[in-house]
């Protein structure tokens, strides 16, 4: 039998070779540069994640949307849309980590390649076709993120945090390949684009081996997004983790794995819209609540914003559910809405982590609510200032980029007749400010424990962050128009 | 024309610069910079009129739109600037006016500790009334509707220490904010009605005055009704007239400036501007005649009997007003404007004057301890002379033209009668008496002032409390009025003579033309004053000038020539004296009815239902506080249970998925 080899069509996934060859020059370099040197490394990973927006940015003019190795990858303009927002919330996590990692001395060689490593298994989710694709890019991307959890070596938690995401993530990820194998048996494809034909006005879509498939693959989703009752490991992880690692894996790895969702249901399995939806709109519902009703006794900042970011993600889940292909319009504005609310919540989220790594010292992370962040205000003005925007915008509040998103996702849930999506939605919206505006409090009207001591100086590679995520936090809100039209421009998912 | 932007600019610089680097300015500058303001806006209002005049009659309204404010589907308005005759006149005086009583201020208020916030609130005064009166649209006149009413309040309360500076303010706004609500709904319903809230059409597209004919008589009515709440809360017109006099409380350029000359005639300005609609409503024109006519007879009655300078003069504003709402009522709109015109010179005359006499004894405003000015301070007795003569309405001075034609409006035109001419004259001798009568308690007679005691005593002059301790020893003399005080009561003294002339029957028909092209509509009655003259009038010219002079001369026999007899009166009299003292006791009521009854109310809910809200929400906070600790406690770190949530977990989806497909 002679195999005819698919052609190669490098260009298509540029931004991912351009990232992982990045990856693989940053490691072999860190060869031969002294350990002082290393924020060099640091400049170089963030240019390559700079060359691999301009190789995005091209695309997206360019030959798009097309198929490529087999069907497997699927460059359009959706993938490149959250594969530019991913590659945002990278050189932004990568500047956040330039002085973090010196100061906390966590130099180590290897931090940025695998920084690299991860950001290009994100890509590859972006434009994922396939189920095998989907696994192996998850697989590169939660290898990455193990190890860079635990990479704060010397600590405890760092190394318990590693190995819970590890543990568990494995764990998760058998029910996934396990699905995969199911939905196989049952149509004979792991094809995005194969299911979708296979399973148009076929009798499978009652087929309990493709629904068994379906609900396994949907548990790997659930867990690498941390939706509720999935979610026990982020608290643990994320407050375990090095600040830095945290921002990056809150934002990133949830761009991508929800636009590798987005990509599977609305693009290969329209057909079993009813079941999907049911599923995730009871994930949804739980995850809403348990995340922002979890948030509100947290004392420590990390782990707050740890159960802020499963809260979002429910709000997130929300505008999935209301994605029904059957109805154009109805489709076009939820998808619309996860697009923009994902490209709003990487700035409101990083920018609120910035501001945790920017009050961590070396001998302490500075992470109690009570302790640390009270009368913040008085010592460092602008610190706060920049901190309760963010707060606010994750809050929902109006004039700010989190308020436009959930706007337009409650809009969406309530268009396509998910009213009680809106409603629990807009409900732990309020609760949530309970612990977004306890912060704010907190930093506005406490008393400073740390007054005698000088304030730190923000380095500028974190000032850089923090100015980009507040001017996007508040453009957004006030202007939407501008990200929100590039989102709808990106709606194409899957060439036929 | 186009340049009409920067009279609003102008007020908007001498309130940012008062406010945001006031503190950093020497003492007297906030006064000097806003005076500055004003007659650099003063000169740009007379470029645009200049210019608007230039044009031929029936090009003299020009839409001077800066840009587009609300671009809603379904409604636009644009912040447009109407420029016709009546607007530029509002225009002149505001600014006009407003700088001579600016300059007078800086003298005025030289040792207020608050010099910043007066002249920041001033000028934010004078830009709110530009927008009123130069708005192209009811939204935008809402705007500036609102920002007078806020202005007002604010220097009403300037001396916010004093209780009844503060009580007035609220109340001030209180009753205007009453008379917001009833244009809002105006607004509403005219929006609802017409689509659109532009005065007039821009284009194709028609205005409000373009849509009137063919809309029910019954719409019409209630728009206009609901648009006249608003004229007669901020122009003091019975029954919402409880407010002006007790805003007498502010500083006296405050009352010289807002309460009589500018804001208050802002519902005269409405019912001229709305014309069309008001012609159209007869139902509202017979509303307005008659709240103008009580107005004016009732408040010239309590004029006789207040004690206060201050307050004497705010029963004639109100009363004045009347006379407008009148003339607005009977059609003769022209006549109306032209009285707001002249009023607007007399009655800044006469406040200034009173604030010189106010201002020479500390502060003291009471009537009875006045007495013998003449000779302390000539420059208040002539300014308050040539004031009274003008509102008396004696020839030559302004008020007599202007109020005559008025009083000619009530008797011959066509919705006036004989009833309403009479009422008319007599409140024209009662305004002769009562404001002469206040004359020569204050400037005749001896001297019953007492320097030591009124320092600090009376209400309405600036001195800080602290700041009185300060005073040096010689502070015990008379306040001298200094230039700055005198040169604003010339140029109004001269105007206030003058004013008038712009049109004398078969003399001078210059304000006729002038006002020509807003008021030449098809309504024969309603041409300001076309058909005044001839004998009927100078009939009636002749008897109110008569009246006038009988109003004065009681004036001097009961408080010059035989003061006793005035008191006898009052004795023999004490019924309708109490009655008049009390003000109908329509404060007492409105006090009883509205302010009494709903803090009562207010207390009931604040016990009963307000704690309960409380407690709900308390309760609220406390179970999601309850169900967050709970959760915590699941969490326990263990990754075996973790993985064990994760299987519940994957249970849940099945069942979601599966078990539901299998069902179906």
């Amino acid at each position: 039998m002679e195999i005819a080899p698919p052609p190669f069509d490098l260009g298509a996934i540029a931004p991912f070779l351009i990232v992982a060859v990045g990856a693989m020059i940053a490691l072999l370099a860190d060869l031969f540069i002294p350990p002082a040197r290393r924020p060099a490394l640091g400049y170089f990973a963030l240019g390559t994640t700079l060359v691999a927006i301009g190789a995005c940015v091209w695309l997206w003019g360019g030959a798009v949307p097309r198929l490529a190795f087999a069907n497997m990858i699927a460059v359009d303009r959706f993938g490149l849309f959250v594969t530019i927002v991913t590659l945002i919330g990278a050189a932004l996590s990568i500047l956040l980590s330039v002085d973090f990692l010196q100061e906390q001395r966590l130099g180590y060689g290897e931090y940025f390649p695998l920084m690299l490593f991860t950001v290009s298994g994100m890509i590859l989710l972006a434009f994922a076709n396939d189920l095998i694709t989907f696994f192996i890019a998850l697989e590169i991307l939660s290898l990455g993120l193990y190890i860079l959890a635990g990479s704060a070596r010397g600590r405890a938690v760092s190394q318990e945090s590693a190995i819970k995401y590890f543990l568990l993530g494995s764990f998760s990820f058998g029910f996934l390949v396990y699905g995969t194998s199911l939905i196989y048996g049952a149509t004979g494809t792991t094809n995005f684009t194969a299911l979708r034909v296979a399973l148009e006005g076929s009798g499978l879509t009652d087929n309990p081996l493709l629904l068994a498939g379906l609900a396994l693959v949907l548990v790997g989703f659930a867990f690498k997004l941390a939706l509720a009752p999935f979610h026990m490991w982020t608290p643990d992880v994320y407050s375990g983790a090095p600040t830095a690692v945290t921002a990056f894996m809150s934002v990133g790895t949830k761009v991508a794995t929800f636009a590798a969702l987005l990509r599977l249901v609305t693009g290969a399995l329209p057909a079993l819209y009813a079941d999907w939806s049911n599923a995730l709109f009871a994930l949804a519902i739980v995850t809403m609540i348990l995340g922002n009703l979890a948030a509100i006794t947290q004392r420590n900042i990390k782990r707050m914003l740890a159960y802020s970011s499963i809260g979002q993600a429910g709000y997130v889940l929300v505008a999935v559910v209301a994605s029904d292909t059957t109805q154009p319009g109805v489709n076009d504005a939820a998808q619309s809405s996860v697009l923009f609310y994902l490209l709003a919540y990487t700035f409101m989220n990083l920018g609120a982590f910035a501001v945790v790594v920017a009050l961590a010292r070396p001998d302490d992370e500075r992470l109690d609510l009570d302790r640390d962040y009270a009368g913040l205000a008085r010592r460092q003005p602008l610190l706060a200032a920049a901190m309760a925007v963010f707060m606010l915008s994750l809050g929902g509040i109006p004039l700010t980029a989190g308020f436009m998103g959930k706007l337009l996702v409650f809009r969406a849930a309530i268009e396509a007749g998910y009213w009680p999506l809106a409603v629990v939605g807009v409900l732990t919206s309020a609760v949530a400010l309970a612990f977004y505006l306890r912060v704010v409090v907190r930093m506005y009207a406490g008393e400073s424990r740390h007054a005698e001591e000088r304030p730190a100086r923000v380095p500028v590679p974190l000032a850089v962050v923090l100015a980009v995520c507040l001017v996007a936090t508040i453009q957004f809100g006030i202007l939407p128009a501008i990200p929100l039209d590039a989102a709808r421009g990106a709606l194409t998912i899957t060439a036929p | 024309m186009d340049l009409v932007w920067l009279t609003l600019l102008f007020p908007l610089l001498g309130f940012a610069v008062n406010a945001l680097l006031g503190g950093r300015l020497p003492r007297r500058a906030p006064g000097i910079v806003a005076s500055l303001a004003m007659l650099a806006a003063f000169a740009v209002a007379i470029y645009v009129t200049a210019d608007l005049l230039a044009l031929p009659h029936e090009q003299q309204g020009r839409d001077v739109i800066l840009y587009n404010w609300v671009p809603v589907a379904g409604l636009t308005v644009p912040l447009g600037l109407w420029v016709d005759p009546l607007s530029a006149l509002m225009l002149l005086i505001v600014t006009g006016v407003g700088f001579l009583i600016f300059v007078y201020a800086t003298g005025y208020m030289a040792d207020d500790e608050g010099q910043r916030r007066f002249f920041a609130n001033m000028s934010i005064f004078v830009l709110a009334m530009l927008v009123l009166v130069l708005a192209d649209n009811f939204m935008l006149l809402l705007v500036g509707w609102g920002g007078v009413g806020f202005a007002s309040y604010a220097l009403i309360a300037h001396y916010f220490w004093r209780p009844e500076a503060a009580g007035a303010a609220v109340k001030a706004f209180v009753v205007n904010t009453l008379g917001d609500v009833g244009m809002m709904l105006g607004m509403f319903l005219m929006f609802r009605e017409f689509g659109t809230l532009q005065y007039f059409g821009r284009g194709t597209a028609p205005g409000v005055f373009d849509q009137v004919a063919g809309t029910g008589v019954g719409t019409l009515a209630a728009i206009t009704l609901l648009l006249l709440v608003g004229a007669v809360a901020k122009s003091g017109q019975f029954p919402l007239h409880v407010w002006l006099p007790d805003a007498m409380a502010g500083p006296t350029p405050v009352s010289a400036l807002i309460h009589a000359a500018t804001m208050v005639t802002a519902g005269v300005y409405l019912l001229a501007r709305a014309w069309p609609l008001y012609e159209a409503a007869p139902f509202t024109l017979g509303v307005i005649i008659w709240l103008g006519a009580i107005t004016m007879v009732g408040a010239a009655l309590l004029g006789v009997a207040q004690s206060n300078i201050k307050r004497v003069l705010a029963y004639s504003t109100i009363s004045q007003l009347g006379y407008m709402f009148l003339a607005a009522g009977v059609g003769a709109y022209g006549a109306a404007v032209f009285h707001l015109m002249t009023h607007a010179f007399f009655k800044a005359l006469l406040f200034l004057a009173a604030g010189v006499a106010i201002h020479a004894l500390h502060g003291e405003e009471e009537l009875p301890r006045m007495g013998g000015l003449r000779r302390v301070v000539p420059s208040a007795w002539l300014a308050f002379g040539v004031g009274g003569l003008a509102i008396a309405g004696i020839p030559p001075f302004s008020g007599f033209f202007s109020k005559d034609e008025i009083i000619w409006s009530a008797f011959f035109s066509a919705r006036g009668n004989a009833l309403l001419g009479l009422l008319a004259l007599l409140t024209g001798g009662l305004t002769a008496f009562y404001v002469f009568r206040a004359f020569f308690l204050a400037f005749y007679g001896a001297a019953r002032y007492n320097l030591h005691a009124a320092e600090g005593a009376a209400p309405g002059h600036g001195h800080e409390p602290a700041q009185e301790h300060d005073d040096q020893p010689g502070d015990h003399a008379i306040h001298a009025p200094s230039f700055e005080m005198k040169l604003p009561l010339a140029v109004l003294g001269v105007l206030a003579v003058v004013g008038g002339w712009a049109l004398i029957p078969g003399l001078t028909t210059l304000f006729e033309e002038y006002l020509e092209p807003v008021f030449a509509f098809p309504f024969a009655y309603a041409s300001p004053v076309g058909h005044a003259g001839g004998a009927s009038y100078w009939t009636v010219a002749v008897v109110a000038a008569l009246t006038g002079l009988a109003g004065i001369g009681l004036a001097y026999v009961l408080y010059v020539a035989r003061p006793a007899l005035a008191t006898g009166l009052a004795t023999r009299f004490a019924g309708a004296h109490r009655l008049l003292d009390r003000r109908y006791y329509i404060d007492a009521f409105y006090d009883l009815a509205f302010v009494r009854s709903f803090r009562a109310l207010a207390r009931a809910l604040s016990d009963g239902f307000d704690r309960l809200l409380d407690d709900l929400v308390d309760g609220v906070a406390a179970i999601f506080r309850e169900a967050s600790e709970a959760l915590r406690e699941v969490q326990t770190g263990y990754v075996r249970n973790y993985a064990l949530m994760i299987l519940g977990g994957t249970v849940l989806i099945f069942a979601f998925v599966v078990f539901r497909g299998l069902v179906q």
